[in-house]
């Protein structure tokens, strides 16, 4: 990507809107699943087994995620593509094991009653989901670089097809197994998994320009374990980042289980979150705008306004379908809830309204501090984050247990802040001042000796 | 954009969302509701209204609509003192094969409509399983081991389901009955047995409660 297409808006809009809708088609598989299991005869009972499944299985797969940004940005430096897949599968199979470990052992039992203290219909459940999610761990690390393969060839359109194809088979599955099988939060989830397995197929066989198989380092022999020592280092912290937003939903869906009505506030809190974050979607992929189109301080002024309007956009869509008059019809269509769900539900959506804006300052900060190579700093971000989470969840447990749902979204959104508040002093600090003040103006003289 | 600039955008979203956080949040006391000539509701959520837990009364009993869980009694049905009985027979409309919500009788009732509510409740559902349970304020304890399963708890088969239901208490005990048969005992250490008697159901529920009765 080179400076000029940072300068102009179409230019950012031609590179983000794969990207964008690559993220709106990856959260569209959350509330489509959840407003299939909002039908269950049981609904908060089937819809919390989903939501707590699904967060453990998220802390699983979460870390595999990171390498996406860990391919681009190797490859975007000329590395090798191999060693990097090496790397990602091994850590997928150790993951995919421990999903084992609780879906068909007592640690499961451990796991699920003992530390998330979840009831017992809702463990029957969400023991099942887990079963059907075993394999996800290993099909995201397969995924994630070779999504990180297309990133750094700027070749980002098979990555928005596979998950287009993967919302469709998600859908089809869904359906086609709640009308053939005894239906649970169990469908939900192999459903989930069903999708994921088509959509890894098919970016594993998508091309991109930048396969990286042959670089200086590789021909001057560097041994495989030197490359992934650095890369582990490097890996590491944002493997952490991403693990620890993953498991934001697992920590608070244990507050929440602790709460007097512990099935509905865990279900009211999976649907917002479900609704909340397809939302905020549009502004999930600013981290890559922070790697690829910000090389200069003048890049980071024009490019970051322009993401500032997109978050600000998205807060006012929210907003607007927060509106009691507007959400209410519109949940009940789409969940089919009671009014007591949809009261929950209610209650929080205004207080999700921030998430766009905290989360694309986050991911926007977070993407110019990994492109300095900083993911230390990244890791103690998510650090300040989980630890915000976790002690305002537990200081609303007595004020606010009986709205588990504004209980959780209001930790998410105090974590949120903390850690978006940090990352921008730390780049404003510490990054922004080390870029060069307009890269494109001084390429342009470099070649014709003119100043534009 | 300015530092300075950030910090007065940033501001103003924080104050909007502290003040949306204060709207949401503030203690919201749980009520009685009168629904029927002596007959009291309240709901578990406080949150919850009179439209989401609806009494029409029958010829022989009551029907019970539910959206949300609560339980239906009359102050008056109160025993303070001595061995006694409490039973009736409820009916599932069209229940439900995989429907796992509860309802039957609770003993021991106080302050039902107050902070410190109180009261020892038993439960069947269409899966087969009953619940015994104490609730103080809004925590409750398990006597039972969560639901369990039972042959004495009739199964729902998509059409209507009976199940008799009896509290015994006395000789140091309270005994669960369903169906004629005796599901469980537990004994009343621990447990206030005698106080107001009546009747809870959970949410999506359509009973009909038929010889409520107490005897002593």
């Amino acid at each position: 990507m080179n400076a000029v297409m940072s300068r102009d808006l179409g230019g950012f809009l031609r590179f983000y809107w794969p990207l964008g809708a690559t993220s709106l088609l990856l959260t569209a598989t959350t509330p489509m699943l959840t407003a299939a299991l909002a039908r269950h005869v049981n609904p908060a009972a089937t819809l919390a087994a989903f939501g707590v499944a699904f967060s453990l299985c998220g802390v699983l797969y979460a870390p595999l995620l990171a390498g996406q940004q860990v391919a681009a940005t190797r490859m975007l430096n000329g590395r090798a593509f191999a060693p990097v897949v090496t790397f990602w599968i091994r850590v997928g199979i150790v993951c995919s094991g421990c999903a084992a470990l609780v879906a068909f052992t007592p640690i499961g039992t451990w796991v699920f009653r003992d530390a998330m203290n979840v009831p017992g219909d809702v463990y029957d459940e969400a023991q099942l989901a887990m079963a059907m999610l075993v394999p996800v761990p290993l099909l995201t690390a397969v995924r994630s670089v070779h999504q990180g393969r297309l990133v750094a060839g700027h070749n980002t359109h098979p990555i928005a097809v596979a998950t287009a194809v993967r919302t469709a088979v998600l859908a089809v599955v869904a359906v086609a197994l709640t009308v053939l099988a005894p239906f649970g939060a169990w469908v939900g989830a192999a459903a989930f998994t069903a999708g994921l397995s088509v959509e890894t197929a098919m970016v594993m066989f998508a091309r991109s320009g930048a396969a990286g198989d042959a670089h200086a380092a590789a021909a001057e022999g560097v041994e495989v374990a030197a490359i992934e020592d650095r890369m582990l280092r490097f890996s590491m912290p944002l493997v952490a980042n991403v693990l620890l937003w993953w498991s934001t939903p697992l920590l608070l869906n244990a507050v929440l289980a602790r709460t007097p009505f512990p099935a509905e506030s865990i279900a009211a809190f999976v649907v917002v979150e479900a609704v909340a974050w397809f939302l905020a979607a549009p502004v999930g992929q600013l981290q890559q705008v922070g790697i690829a189109l910000v090389d200069c301080q003048r890049a980071h002024r024009t490019v970051g306004r322009w993401a500032l309007v997109l978050a600000t956009t998205v807060a006012v869509v929210m907003a607007l379908l927060s509106l009691p008059v507007v959400r209410g019809p519109l949940l009940r269509a789409i969940f089919g809830l009671d009014a007591g769900l949809l009261s929950d539900i209610g209650s929080a959506m205004p207080i999700a309204i921030a998430y766009p804006l905290l989360y694309g300052h986050r991911q926007y900060y977070q993407g110019l501090i990994v492109a300095r190579g900083r993911s230390d700093t990244i890791g103690w971000a998510a650090l300040l984050r989980v630890a915000t989470v976790t002690a305002v969840a537990i200081a609303l447990l007595e004020p606010l247990g009986e709205r588990g749902a504004v209980l959780a979204v209001l930790a998410a959104v105090a974590g949120l802040a903390v850690e978006a508040l940090y990352l921008e002093r730390v780049c404003r600090r510490q990054v922004v001042p080390w870029l060069p003040p307009d890269a494109w103006a001084s390429r342009v003289e470099a070649k014709t000796g003119c100043t534009p | 954009m300015s530092e300075r600039s950030a910090s007065i955008y940033a501001g103003a979203w924080l104050v909007i969302l502290a003040a949306l956080a204060a709207a949401c949040t503030g203690h919201v006391e749980r009520s009685a509701q009168n629904v029927l000539d002596g007959y009291q509701v309240v709901l578990d959520r406080a949150n919850r209204t009179a439209e989401d837990f609806r009494v029409q009364p029958l010829p022989a009993g009551l029907r019970l609509h539910t959206a949300a869980a609560g339980i239906l009694f009359r102050p008056g049905d109160r025993v303070e003192e001595g061995p006694y009985r409490v039973s009736a027979v409820f009916t599932e409309i069209a229940a439900r094969q995989g429907h796992r919500e509860g309802y039957g009788l609770f003993v021991g009732g106080a302050d039902l409509s107050g902070p410190k509510q109180r009261y020892t409740y038993f439960l069947v559902r269409g899966d087969g399983r009953y619940l015994i349970k104490t609730r103080s304020a809004s925590l409750t304890r398990d006597l039972s081991d969560e639901w369990v399963s039972s042959d004495a708890v009739s199964l729902a088969t998509n059409a209507d389901t009976t199940n008799a239901l009896s509290i015994q208490v006395g000789e140091g005990r309270l005994q669960f009955h369903c169906n004629g048969r005796q599901v469980a005992e537990v004994p009343e250490k621990g447990l206030v047995p005698h106080g107001v008697a009546g009747i809870r159901v959970n949410h999506h529920l359509d009973v009909v409660v038929r010889d409520f009765r107490i005897d002593q």
